[in-house]
C-alpha cells in the first residue's frame, strides 16, 4: 500500500532547511544586475555628453561660471584667454591652459600702479579682476585687493605721502580728503565768499538787480561755451558755440564730470570793473599773469598820457585824495609830473584796494610799486588722486554738498570743498544695497596710472578671431556663383 | 543599519571635523581677497578632502565584494561610509564657495546632492525598517530565496489536496486520523461530491493562483481578514476530520502573504540603492574629470 500523504503541514527543522539553496549568494541577483546596469548606462550617458562637447570643441562645461559682461561676446571661446603665451606667441599642445597676464595684455593696456618710488611686485591681472563670476564689471575690484597694501602702506613704502592706513570708507576708516585738509591749513589765494554773492539782490554794472545762481558761474566743461556767461566782461565777445548735432551725440557724462574754472572776464567782470582813477573812465583789462601785472605801470602811464593830452586843463585842478600824505604833495606843474603822480596813485590804489579785494598779495616789490599776486591755485580737478563726476550726481543740489556758511562774517575762510562726511552720507555700503550706495575703492580710485598721452595700443585680434564667426558684412558681399 | 549608541564616536568625530572645516571656511571666506573659490589653495584642500572622503565611501562596495580581506570590520566600514560620506557634502560645498557652479560643476553638485539625499533616506530606512519587518513579517526568509520558498509552498499545498482526493474506497474518502489515536490509524470520512467540487474549485481558482504568483498584492487572499473569512467558509464544506487540511492551506497562504510583504519591504529598503550607487559611481567619474580639467584651466 502506498504511503499516505500527510493531512496536516509537517514543519520540521530538517524540512525547512531543505527549502533553501545554500549556494544562493554565489550568483548575482537581479537587484545587483539592475544596479550595475544603471551604473553603466549613466557612465555611457556622461561620456556621450562630454564626448559631444569635445567633438563640438566646446569647453564651456568646464567653466567655473559665466564670464563678465565685457568678455561675453567671446565667452564660448575659452582658448582666447586660456592659453599659454610666450612673448606674444600662442603655445599649442601643453596641458596647462591657465589664463595668463600675457593673454590679458594682448587685448588690454594696463599701466603700472605708480611709476615712481618703490613698488611691490605687481599682482597678476586675474588676482584682482576675477573672471567667471557672472556678468559683473571686472573693473569693480574688491576692496580687499587695495587694502592688502593700503591698510598699512608704511610697511610697503616708508616714504609715502599717501594716507598710510586706509581700512575702508566707513566712519574713520578713510582719512579726510587731502585737498580738504590742505584748504583748511592754507586759505585759498582767491578771497571769495559765496555768502556775499548768493541769496541777495546784487547790482550789476548796468545797475540791474540780480540774484546769482550756481550755474551762472559754474558749468560742466562741455557746456562752457554753449550760451553766454551772464556776468562776463561787457566788451567781451560772445563765445557761444553751437550745440553738437545728434550725429555727434556722445555719452551723457562726456566732459560733464568736471566744472569750468571761474575767470574774472567770464564770471566777475559784469559786476566788478577794474577802475583805477576817478578821472579816467576806462577800466583795466584783468591781468592774466604776473607778466601782465608788471606791464600795468606802462599801461597806466599810457592811459594818463592820453588823458592829459586830451584834457590839459586837468593840470590846473588841485588833486584831492583821501590819503593825507598825498594831499601834502605839491600840485604838478607839467604833464609828465602829473602822469607820474597819477600813475603812483593808481598803483597804490590798485595794490591796496582793487587787487586785494580778491587776491592774496605778497609784499610790494620795490620799484614797480605793484604787489605780487599769489597764484589762484584753481584746478579743474581738486582731488587729483580720485575720480568724481558732477554729472553722476546731477540729481543732488549743489548746496547739498558744497555747504557754505550763511554767516555774514567774511573773515571766516570758506570751505566749500566737500569733506568725506558728505560722501559717506550716501556712499555707505559695499556692495550697494537698499538705502546704501556703493563705496568701494574702485568708485573713486584707479589702480592703473593711466597716462592720457599714452601711445596707440597695437591691437592683435580681428572680430572673426575673437568671436569665431565670420562677419555679416562679409557674408553679404559673398555672392553666389554666376551672379553679377 | 541601526543607528544606536555605537555610532556616538563617529557622530562626535564627524561633528568635530565639520566644525573645524566650518571655522576654516569662515576664516578663508572672509579673509581671502576675492572671496572663496574652488581654485584657491584652501578651496583645493576642501575639494581634495571631500573627494577622498567620497572615494573612501565608495570603497565600501569593494570591501563588500572582497569580504575576506582583513581591512577592518564590515560594520566599521559601514559607519565610516555613512558619517564620512555625509561629511564630504559640506566639504565639497566649501570647495565650491557655497554655490552650485556652472556646467559640469553644476551637474556634479546636483548629483552629489541626490547621492547624499538618497544616502540619508537609505540610512533612515535601514534604521527603522528592519524592526518594522520583524514586527509585520512573522515568517521572514532570505530575500533571494523567496521564489524558491514560494514554489515549495505551492508544492506543499498541492500535496495536501492530493491527500484529500485520493479515492481509496467506494464509500468515501479514507483519510488519516486527525488526532493520533494510535499508529497507522485511519478514519473513513464521507465527503459529498458537491463539497469536493467546491473545495477543488476554491483551490484551483483562488489558492493556487495566489501561491504561484509572486507579489499578488491585489489578490483576495493577500488581505488577511478576507482570507480568514474565505477559509472559514471552506471549513463549513468539509467534515471535522478534514479541517486540518484547510488549516494547512490557510497557514501556507499566511506564509505566502508574509513573503509578499517581505518582498515589498525589501524593495522599499533597497530601492534607493538603485539611485544612490549608480549616481555615486558617476560622481566619482565626473569628479575626476572635473579635477583634471580644473587643474588644466585653473
Amino acid at each position: 500500500m502506498a504511503e499516505q500523504p500527510p493531512l496536516r503541514r509537517a514543519r520540521t527543522a530538517k524540512w525547512l532547511s531543505g527549502r533553501y539553496d545554500l549556494n544562493y549568494f554565489k550568483g548575482g541577483t537581479g537587484f545587483s544586475r539592475w544596479r550595475l546596469g544603471f551604473c553603466l548606462i549613466l557612465a555611457v550617458v556622461a561620456l556621450v555628453w562630454l564626448g559631444g562637447e569635445l567633438a563640438a570643441k566646446r569647453q564651456t562645461i568646464y567653466s567655473a561660471g559665466s564670464v563678465s559682461a565685457a568678455h561675453s561676446f567671446f565667452g564660448s571661446r575659452c582658448e582666447v584667454c586660456h592659453t599659454t603665451m610666450i612673448k606674444g606667441v600662442r603655445q599649442v599642445g601643453g596641458f596647462s591652459q591657465t589664463a595668463s597676464d600675457e593673454a590679458c595684455l594682448s587685448c588690454h593696456q594696463a599701466p603700472d600702479h605708480h611709476s615712481q618710488g618703490t613698488q611691490p611686485q605687481s599682482p597678476s591681472c586675474s588676482s584682482c579682476h576675477v573672471e567667471h563670476q557672472g556678468p559683473v564689471r571686472l573693473a569693480h575690484v574688491q576692496d580687499a585687493q587695495c587694502l592688502s597694501c593700503h591698510s598699512d602702506l608704511k610697511e610697503q613704502k616708508r616714504d609715502t605721502l599717501i594716507a598710510a592706513h586706509v581700512r575702508g570708507f566707513e566712519g574713520s576708516q578713510h582719512p579726510e580728503f587731502a585737498p580738504v585738509l590742505k584748504r583748511l591749513d592754507t586759505p585759498p589765494a582767491i578771497i571769495f565768499h559765496h555768502v556775499a554773492h548768493m541769496g541777495k539782490s546784487l547790482k550789476t554794472l548796468n545797475q540791474d538787480l540780480v540774484a546769482l545762481q550756481c550755474a551762472d558761474c559754474h558749468r560742466p566743461l562741455a557746456a562752457a561755451g554753449h550760451s553766454d556767461w551772464k556776468y562776463r566782461q561787457i566788451d567781451l565777445p560772445s563765445e557761444t558755440t553751437p550745440a553738437p548735432d545728434a550725429s555727434h551725440r556722445v555719452r551723457p557724462d562726456s566732459r560733464r564730470e568736471l566744472m569750468t574754472m571761474p575767470s574774472y572776464t567770464q564770471q566777475c567782470a559784469g559786476c566788478h570793473d577794474l577802475k583805477f582813477d576817478s578821472l579816467v573812465a576806462d577800466s583795466l583789462k584783468h591781468p592774466e599773469s604776473q607778466k601782465d601785472v608788471l606791464a600795468l605801470p606802462g599801461i597806466l602811464q599810457q592811459k594818463f598820457q592820453d588823458y592829459i593830452r586830451r584834457h590839459p586843463e586837468a593840470l590846473r585842478e588841485t588833486p584831492q585824495t583821501r590819503i593825507p600824505e598825498q594831499n601834502s604833495t605839491p600840485a604838478p606843474r607839467d604833464p609828465d609830473t602829473w602822469v607820474q603822480l597819477r600813475v603812483a596813485r593808481a598803483e597804490h590804489f590798485l595794490g591796496q584796494n582793487t587787487c586785494k579785494y580778491c587776491h592774496q598779495l605778497e609784499p610790494m616789490s620795490g620799484a614797480a610799486g605793484l604787489p605780487r599776486v599769489k597764484e589762484s591755485g584753481f584746478k579743474p580737478r581738486q582731488m587729483v588722486n580720485a575720480v568724481f563726476s558732477h554729472e553722476a550726481h546731477i540729481s543732488v543740489t549743489c548746496e547739498s554738498c558744497h555747504v557754505f556758511s550763511h554767516s555774514d562774517n567774511l573773515q571766516v575762510t570758506e570751505k566749500l570743498l566737500p569733506g568725506i562726511a558728505t560722501c559717506q552720507a550716501c556712499h555707505n555700503g559695499t556692495p550697494a544695497q537698499e538705502g546704501k550706495a556703493e563705496n568701494g575703492c574702485f568708485l573713486c580710485h584707479q589702480y592703473h596710472k593711466w597716462d592720457p598721452q599714452r601711445e596707440m595700443f597695437p591691437s592683435k585680434y580681428t572680430i572673426e578671431q575673437l568671436t569665431g564667426t565670420s562677419r555679416a558684412a562679409d557674408k553679404q558681399t559673398e555672392k553666389p556663383a554666376g551672379e553679377k | 543599519m541601526h543607528i544606536d549608541r555605537s555610532h556616538r564616536a563617529w557622530v562626535l568625530w564627524t561633528a568635530a571635523l565639520f566644525m573645524l572645516a566650518l571655522c576654516g571656511y569662515l576664516l578663508y571666506a572672509f579673509r581671502f581677497q576675492n572671496g572663496p573659490s574652488g581654485g584657491s589653495v584652501p578651496g583645493l584642500i576642501f575639494g581634495g578632502a571631500g573627494y577622498i572622503l567620497m572615494l573612501y565611501a565608495a570603497f565600501l562596495s569593494v570591501r563588500k565584494k572582497f569580504s575576506r580581506w582583513r581591512i577592518g570590520r564590515a560594520t566599521t566600514w559601514m559607519r565610516g561610509h555613512l558619517w564620512l560620506g555625509l561629511l564630504s557634502y559640506p566639504l565639497i560645498f566649501f570647495h565650491a564657495g557655497l554655490s552650485f557652479g556652472h556646467g559640469l560643476t553644476f551637474a556634479l553638485m546636483l548629483i552629489l546632492s541626490v547621492v547624499i539625499v538618497t544616502g540619508v533616506a537609505g540610512a533612515a530606512l535601514q534604521h527603522y525598517m528592519p524592526r518594522m519587518i520583524t514586527e509585520r513579517v512573522g515568517r521572514e526568509t532570505i530575500y533571494y530565496q523567496i521564489d524558491r520558498v514560494q514554489q515549495d509552498l505551492a508544492h506543499e499545498a498541492d500535496s495536501l489536496l492530493v491527500s484529500l482526493f485520493r479515492k481509496d474506497t467506494q464509500y468515501g474518502l479514507l483519510v488519516p486520523a486527525a488526532e493520533k489515536t494510535h499508529a497507522n490509524a485511519t478514519t473513513l470520512v464521507v465527503l459529498s461530491e458537491y463539497s469536493g467540487d467546491q473545495l477543488r474549485k476554491a483551490y484551483e481558482d483562488n489558492i493556487k493562483p495566489y501561491l504561484s504568483h509572486r507579489g499578488a498584492y491585489r489578490h483576495t487572499l493577500h488581505d488577511a481578514r478576507r482570507a480568514k473569512s474565505f477559509f472559514a467558509d471552506l471549513r463549513t464544506l468539509v467534515p471535522e476530520p478534514v479541517r486540518p487540511v484547510i488549516d494547512g492551506l490557510e497557514s501556507i497562504c499566511d506564509e505566502k502573504r508574509d513573503l509578499d510583504r517581505q518582498s515589498r519591504f525589501h524593495r522599499i529598503l533597497h530601492f534607493w540603492l538603485l539611485v544612490h550607487v549608480p549616481l555615486a559611481f558617476l560622481l566619482l567619474v565626473l569628479g575626476g574629470i572635473h579635477a583634471v580639467m580644473a587643474l588644466r584651466y585653473g
